[in-house]
């Protein structure tokens, strides 16, 4: 056999094996014990493990947000990759770092597997999930299997989690202002405090994509120039993270995303929040903000390297895929890809954030339908597909009128539902009073006895419009 | 007082924790006394990470906490520290940083890592780009974890440091309603683009998740994309983003720092061997300089800065430590870059041409010949106040440079002290064809025989007065070897080839009469007046030979019947 045919065969056993497992919690989640479907894929499964007649135990695990099987990153079709995020998003909840399978698993009773799965889906709900994992484990002692406990105190408690992603996201709207300021009155400032925040943001994407994405969603009428600066950051870090980029890639693209508009500085105040239009003279000093922010950036207290893989990006953010848009650059022959993420971060911000002056705003969902059309000429086309799977059918934050007459806000599109459909924070209002929030259910969930939805989507709604910040539900 | 086992066990460890604690001050203490890899530095490395090992092994992980004055251990002060910038508590208190947790297993270089972090960033300034928790999160070392506050900002601005940020995070409040706004004109953008005046007009229909599914190939190339912007060095594209702005650009300020900007990128490139980026920064910052002539003469005066800045000799001068580990396509691709300079940049690559030889000795005397060729007057200013070593390989050079003055510099250079630069110098005169007799009289007195032999030569190139008169004077006047006939033999020969009609009966008197010759040299300077006549080649100069020929004298005959054999020539 030659060397290329084993190196495709080797990549088809591990995704197999990863499907298999996927399917088997999957199916695990939604039937019963003894149901056939349930049978048939822990079966599949232990035929997959058999397969590979393994001598030594086979280790399943994260490592810097990437799976690995035994010591090689595991590689995948793309087909996969919504698999894999989800597995991701799975072992992320419960701080497992990996699981092992020794060859005993082959002669492993059913049962056994599938309890060992129910412990895996309960473990979510504890207050510490490996930890109980582990006890779980010790309990057991099941021969075939072995668990890789992550580091719980980089999870906490979904509680904790939205509080440190509130304060993430508040930390880097203070860094922005305080560089903005600096830049204004000193002339020039410092990047650490900056870089910290964006840090601290990558930990919080890497421990949970959903949660940290509803912090784009967060919207503000008088500080726009700011809290754009960060949601940009925010979504621009899915979508890297999304298509698989290092940490350091996500850090440098972070900043990016905290710095495109540094140049709106040197924009005057009454231009950027200028009602209705812009003359020619008003419109040449607004499409000069790219060039500014190069300037600005030149101007950071920051190494040499670190300006050159944070300079091209904000410079390119207004130059289309088709090298349309502004600044003219005759010569260029393509954007850079972290200018191409930008652009969509940019532009989806932009039309879904409402503005004290502005009625024409966009909702999560029809903000990137309206984008789509402009994949291949405004947008690279590839990426804007990766964004658009990403936000899901009705993006995190999207209000909702659902057909049960209830308003709710998607949270999440967890892995239980395969992610097709959303979990929702219903919101209540009684009277002339406020919204508050309600409980969180699954749209996925059926009735058992007619076998369909509980609660379907009617259409999405403009938040904005009602004066409804999503994140502040989805964050409480 | 009795203490229990468990006491026991943690005064232990309490002691252990403070010995890694010394063990790594001291570490700290080495950095600054000594280079990273000095044998002390290397020696208190090693002492740390084994005090450190010895208490995982022992005690399971070790956990410290940082307190603004000190750390502790289990609640036990195992240091205490001041709040002077540069401590070692003053350090991880002021980046933030709650607790550091070591973990069994923990690596030598993950000990040193962070003993290096610790002193990089020990002292910080307020532009610092980075500090300790930045290092480690981008280290990301796996028995080797932290725990730092959220907000750095209150870290600065003094407040206590705690686990969980107390302050609250505000959600803005948004209206009930947008406020007031007109439809915008489709003429004439909004402030943030006019995407969502479009979007109004779009009958939005919903997403149908198939569409969204990527194809194979889109999935390879998005897989691509990725893989080549995380291994790309986009420096390429800055710079040519930098040659976009400064072509339009107003501002002198900006223009200023995208050249401090661009200045750093090519001396990194250059210490790189990235010498295809330093060849587009400067080509194009030549055109940004044309495109500036007329419209911002202030942009010439900072372009030409940074040429100056890449002109002074303490750059150049660092290139003689990369020349030696260039390949020949990097030699190459080093010259094309080195061409680009000013020509002022001759003071500082002429002396690396002394110490360098072989391909890089190639390039450089290209450069230099071709930067000379530009403006001559730094290649004079350099060999002005160079020594005779240096003087001796740019001689040769002044051979390849047109113009007058180079030819000038050359007679002068024909004078020098030295015999081998003299020598070059003359080769150059000849490789070039000076033709200035009158200039070259003094050369047939040189003390060279090398010099004086060329000289000769180059005198009977040309029919001309002035070397015949040269060269007439000198085998009347010179002072010849008696022992080699060989040099008297020359002039004759080059007298024969350069002189005209008025040589003639001189030629005539020294063959056949011999009337002014002495005794001593007389068989010599027949034998010479023989040959110049053959090579004057004129009806008159071959009728004396004739003459000569048939002479009742032996020794005019046999001079003149040598001629005939071919026997007579230079010895």
């Amino acid at each position: 056999m030659s060397l290329p045919a084993r190196a495709v065969e080797a990549t088809r056993w591990e995704e197999t094996l990863f499907q298999n497992l996927y399917r088997m919690i999957q199916a695990v989640r939604i039937h019963q014990d003894n149901n056939q479907l349930v049978k048939v894929c822990v079966e599949r499964f232990k035929e997959t493990i058999s397969k590979l007649q393994l001598e030594n135990e086979l280790k399943l695990w994260i490592s810097e947000g990437r799976f690995f099987v035994q010591s090689e990153r595991l590689h995948y079709r793309k087909e996969l990759v919504r698999i894999v995020h989800a597995m991701l998003d799975f072992f992320n909840r419960r701080a497992l770092q990996g699981v092992c399978f020794s060859p005993l698993i082959t002669d492993a009773p059913m049962e056994e597997i599938v309890a060992f799965v129910r412990i895996l889906i309960q473990s979510v709900k504890k207050a510490a999930p490996a930890s109980w994992l582990e006890k779980q484990m010790e309990v057991v002692k099941w021969p075939w299997l072995r668990i890789l406990k992550g580091l719980e105190l980089e999870r906490g408690s979904d509680k904790d989690l939205r509080e440190k992603a509130r304060n993430t996201y508040f930390h880097a709207l203070t860094s922005v202002k305080d560089v903005v300021q600096r830049v204004s009155v000193q002339g020039h400032a410092g990047v650490r405090k900056a870089k910290r925040m964006v840090q601290n943001m990558v930990d919080c994407l890497s421990q949970d994509e959903s949660l940290f994405l509803c912090l784009s969603t967060i919207r503000d009428y008088d500080d726009y120039t700011y809290s754009h600066s960060v949601n940009v950051a925010v979504l621009s870090l899915c979508l890297g993270n999304r298509i698989g980029f290092s940490r350091t890639s996500l850090e440098h693209l972070g900043i990016c995303g905290l710095f495109h508009d540094l140049g709106k500085v040197e924009v005057p105040h009454e231009i950027l929040n200028k009602p209705g239009h812009l003359t020619e003279d008003e419109w040449q000093q607004m499409k000069n903000h790219p060039m500014a922010s190069v300037r600005q950036i030149l101007r950071l207290h920051a190494t040499h390297d670190l300006k050159s893989k944070i300079i091209l990006a904000p410079f390119e953010h207004h130059i289309k895929y088709n090298l349309s848009g502004y600044p003219h650059v005759p010569f260029k022959t393509k954007v850079s890809l972290f200018g191409r993420i930008l652009q969509i971060a940019d532009v989806y911000d932009a039309i879904t954030s409402p503005r004290a002056y502005r009625s024409s705003y966009l909702s999560p969902d029809q903000a990137v339908s309206f984008m789509l059309k402009g994949a291949g000429k405004d947008f690279d086309p590839v990426l804007l597909k990766v964004f658009a799977i990403m936000m899901g059918t009705y993006p995190v934050g999207t209000l909702l009128e659902l057909d049960t007459g209830e308003m709710g806000i998607v949270a999440d599109y967890p892995m239980e539902s395969g992610g097709h459909l959303p979990r929702v924070v219903l919101l209540h209002k009684e009277g002339e009073g406020p919204y508050t929030r309600g409980e969180t259910i699954d749209l996925s969930e059926k009735d058992p006895h007619t076998g369909s939805f509980r609660r379907n989507i009617v259409k999405s709604l403009n938040a904005a419009s009602r004066g409804i910040q999503p994140a502040s539900f989805l964050l409480q | 007082m009795t203490v229990t086992p468990s006491q026991d066990q943690a005064n232990s460890a309490t002691a252990a924790a403070k010995t890694i604690i010394t063990s790594l001050q001291l570490a700290l203490k080495m950095f600054t006394l000594y280079a990273e890899d000095h044998v002390y530095c290397q020696k208190s490395l090693a002492r740390f990470h084994s005090d450190m090992e010895t208490f995982l092994n022992k005690f399971g992980a070790l956990v410290l906490e940082v307190r603004g004055d000190c750390l502790l251990y289990k609640g036990e002060t195992v240091h205490e520290g001041t709040s002077k910038d540069g401590d070692l508590v003053f350090a991880l208190y002021r980046d933030g940083m709650l607790e550091l947790v070591f973990m069994k297993g923990i690596e030598l270089e993950e000990t040193s890592f962070l003993a290096r972090t610790i002193d990089r960033y020990k002292s910080l300034s307020t532009t610092a780009e980075g500090d300790i928790v930045t290092a480690l999160w981008e280290a990301r070392l796996p028995h080797l974890h932290y725990v730092a506050v959220d907000n750095i900002l209150e870290v600065e601005q003094g407040k206590q440091l705690l686990t969980h940020d107390p302050t609250e995070f505000q959600f803005p409040e948004l209206p009930d309603q947008p406020g007031p706004g007109q439809p915008p004109d489709e003429d004439q953008p909004a402030a943030e683009g006019t995407h969502a005046e479009v979007a109004k007009q779009i009958d939005f229909m919903p997403i149908s998740p198939t569409s969204l599914q990527l194809s194979s190939e889109e999935a390879d190339n998005l897989e691509d994309m990725v893989r080549s912007e995380e291994e790309r060095d986009a420096t390429q594209e800055i710079m040519d983003m930098m040659g976009d702005i400064l072509k339009v650009q107003q501002d002198e300020e900006f223009f200023a720092y995208i050249i401090e900007y661009m200045l750093e990128e090519f001396m990194s490139s250059i210490k790189q061997k990235d010498f295809d980026i330093a060849f587009r920064i400067m080509q194009t910052l030549h055109q940004i300089r044309k495109l500036s002539e007329e419209s911002r003469p202030w942009a010439i005066s900072i372009v030409h800065a940074f040429f100056n800045k890449i002109t002074e000799p303490e750059f150049l001068e660092s290139l003689k430590e990369l020349f030696p580990t260039l390949s020949e396509a990097q030699i190459d691709r080093a010259g094309k870059v080195l061409a680009l300079l000013f020509p002022d940049a001759i003071q500082g690559l002429g002396p690396l041409l002394e110490e360098s030889s072989g391909p890089i000795a190639g390039m450089l005397s290209e450069v230099l010949v071709f930067l000379a060729s530009r403006d001559i007057q730094p290649m004079e200013r350099l060999l002005n106040a160079a020594e005779e070593p240096l003087v001796f390989r740019l001689t040769p050079l002044l051979g390849r440079i047109d113009g007058k003055k180079s030819g000038q510099m050359l007679f002068q250079l024909a004078r020098y002290s030295s015999e081998r630069v003299r020598l070059e110098a003359v080769r150059a005169i000849i490789q070039r064809k000076l033709w200035s007799p009158e200039r070259m009289g003094f050369l047939l007195g040189d003390e060279s025989t090398l010099i004086r032999r060329l000289t000769i030569k180059f005198l009977g190139a040309h029919k001309s007065e002035g070397a015949e008169g040269l060269l007439a004077k000198h085998i009347k006047n010179g002072k010849f070897d008696g022992n080699d006939s060989g040099e008297l033999i020359a002039c004759f020969k080059a007298l024969g080839r350069c002189c005209t009609e008025r040589s003639l009966p001189f030629l005539k008197e020294t063959l056949l009469k011999g009337g002014w010759i002495s005794r001593f040299r007389s068989s010599t300077l027949r034998q010479g007046a023989a040959i110049a006549l053959a090579e004057f080649g004129t009806e008159q100069s071959l009728l004396v030979l004739e003459e000569a020929a048939r002479s009742h004298y032996p020794a005019v005959r046999n001079a003149a019947q040598a001629v005939y054999q071919g026997k007579g020539g230079e010895a």
